[in-house]
């Protein structure tokens, strides 16, 4: 079998399918290591990597440990704290730690262990799928670095190639909808010489991560990688940049400090280490993700505002739910279906619905949503925060219900064309009502704004 | 609706340096996180549930503002029959967790 990808999501995929026994192959077009965004992970992450076995070489490598995420409001003067958190067997909760990730090392040692663990890494590009009469994947193609092309043949491909959406792209799966967050740009740098928290735990702890608000969509990121070295990120709307006719890093510059005046005083001056890297931070959701022969993974299905970090920890989890059900595959289970992973379609949509609605409530309501964090339901947020977002996690929980209530947004997963649904699509009939000039609050910033 | 001195108080104490409110019109000067302090103290320790659509930063202008959303709630009170929160049919279990809304005297 085939995994299209050697991202994080590819590495645990392979590494997850190995504890079933399978030794899948990787195929993966960049030489690692190589630069990625996307550097925090959640506190279910962190347990996924536990889960398969890095917490000694985690540590070793000295990744920063993260024990928490303060959001700050607009003038900076507050802030509010989501610790990371853990449940145990009974589901009574407990404070945890998770770690900030360098890409570069992170995806490499990830990859460099599942090869260790007798997964097969080949540098190539898929180019095409191939697809039986019936519909099911059977195999790529595959250009190798020497130009030449090859079919490979597989009984199942699993697609972990992240925002290039592979398969979707390739109009295997169901159609992809473009998301509500599409019209923001993301431009991001290293630091060093960045102000951390002074504490060893806790909401002061040094290397947590600071996300700073502005305004609606307006916001910024401050993500420890190492004792030197931090990752500052802003999002804007593209309109912001493209008037005024900067270079990326011109813009980043001048733009930065003006996100929330915490940012200057947690970055005296900009020692930028790397360079300014330009992404448009756009969300889709694929349908028909699943099917026979292919299972779409983390970011190839899905993308939504990547303001909270569930990017890694998704495509864990996905990673780990998905193994056993390709083992059962593999050994003849659900061949005859339509969809042999329509399950397992329904549980990951299920668990990012449950993120989506979260995040729409932090954009459209920051009040409501910062009452929910420290008063209504702090332990609900807690789990969301981490990660724990599936339907055996007790979810949606009360916070979720009542973030959709408040979004005056219904779920129903009643029948199949009833979930996959991408609310927020600006190409279904249906989306969410949006911030509007005639909601309750005139606008997000008024609130934020408001002393 | 005259607001009880202690949430007066309780406004009064988290907006210092700045002197105590005397027009009900005057703005809280309060920051948001002390905004959602409030609620929990109107909440915890006075008895007022503020359900979860009155969220918004309109009702805690001023407190004339914050006046009429407590008024509202003892005009329900006293029509005990008459639920405070709006039940939502979709959402039995959002609703469920609202035990607490019945306004208590002090």
């Amino acid at each position: 079998m085939l995994i299209i990808g050697g991202g994080p999501g590819g590495a645990a995929t392979a590494m997850f399918l190995v504890r079933q026994g399978i030794k899948p192959m990787i195929l993966e077009q960049e030489a690692f290591p190589r630069f990625h965004i996307g550097e925090s992970l959640t506190g279910e992450g962190g347990q996924a990597l536990r889960r398969l076995c890095f917490e000694n070489e985690m540590v070793k490598r000295e990744h920063p440990v993260k024990h928490g995420v303060r959001v700050f409001g607009t003038s900076g003067a507050t802030s509010w704290y989501v610790p990371v958190s853990k449940r145990d067997a009974d589901w009574n909760l407990s404070l945890s730690t998770t770690w900030q990730v360098r890409r570069s090392a992170f995806d490499t040692m990830m990859l460099k262990e599942a090869e260790a663990r007798g997964v097969t890494v080949m540098q190539g590009t898929a180019t095409k799928p191939l697809v039986a009469d019936d519909g099911a994947v059977r195999g790529v193609t595959v250009r190798w670095p020497d130009g030449k092309s090859e079919d490979i043949e597989t009984q199942i491909v699993i697609d972990c190639s992240g925002q290039a959406t592979f398969l979707a792209n390739q109009r295997v799966t169901g159609p992809k909808y473009l998301g509500n967050y599409d019209k923001q740009v993301a431009f991001f740098s290293q630091v060093t010489g960045a102000v951390r928290g002074s504490g060893v735990s806790g909401e002061e702890a040094k290397d947590n991560t600071l996300i700073f608000y502005a305004k609606k969509f307006h916001w910024g990121w401050f993500i420890p990688l190492d004792k030197d070295v931090v990752s500052v990120g802003m999002v804007t709307p593209r309109a912001d940049f493209l008037a005024k006719k900067q270079t990326p890093e011109e813009f980043f510059r001048n733009e930065l400090y003006d996100i929330n005046p915490e940012i200057r005083r947690r970055i005296p001056e900009m020692n930028l280490v790397e360079k300014v890297h330009v992404i448009p931070n756009y969300s889709y959701q694929v349908r028909g993700f699943c099917g026979k022969g292919f299972i779409c993974i983390g970011d190839a299905h899905r993308f939504i505002d990547p303001i909270f970090s569930f990017g890694l920890t998704v495509t864990m989890r996905e990673a780990e739910f998905a193994a056993p059900l390709v083992r059962e595959y593999l050994e003849g289970k659900g061949r005859d279906q339509a969809n042999p992973f329509a399950e397992h379609q329904l549980l990951c949509e299920k668990g990012i619905d449950n993120l989506e609605d979260m995040i729409d409530l932090f954009w459209e309501q920051p009040f409501a949503f910062a009452t929910f964090v420290y008063h209504r339901y702090p332990g609900e947020i807690t789990d969301a925060f981490a990660g724990r977002i599936y339907p055996a996690e007790h979810q949606p929980s009360p916070a979720i219900l009542a973030f959709r209530k408040l979004l005056n947004r219904t779920r129903d997963y009643g029948q199949e064309d009833d979930y996959s649904i991408p609310i927020g699509s600006r190409f279904h009939p249906e989306r969410a009502p949006l911030w509007e000039p005639n909601s309750p609050v005139a606008t997000t910033e008024e609130w934020m704004g408001a002393r | 609706m005259e607001i009880p001195q202690k949430i007066k108080d309780y406004i009064d104490s988290n907006r210092l340096p700045l002197p105590p409110i005397k027009d009900e019109d005057e703005p809280l000067q309060i920051d948001s996180l002390a905004i959602v302090r409030l609620v929990a103290f109107l909440e915890t320790d006075c008895g007022i549930r503020i359900e979860d659509e009155e969220l918004i930063a309109e009702n805690f202008a001023n407190l004339r503002k914050l006046g009429e959303l407590i008024a509202s709630k003892s005009e329900a009170a006293e029509a005990p029959h008459q639920p405070t929160a709006t039940a939502h049919p979709a959402f039995p279990s959002a609703t469920a967790v609202r035990t607490d809304t019945s306004p208590k005297k002090d």
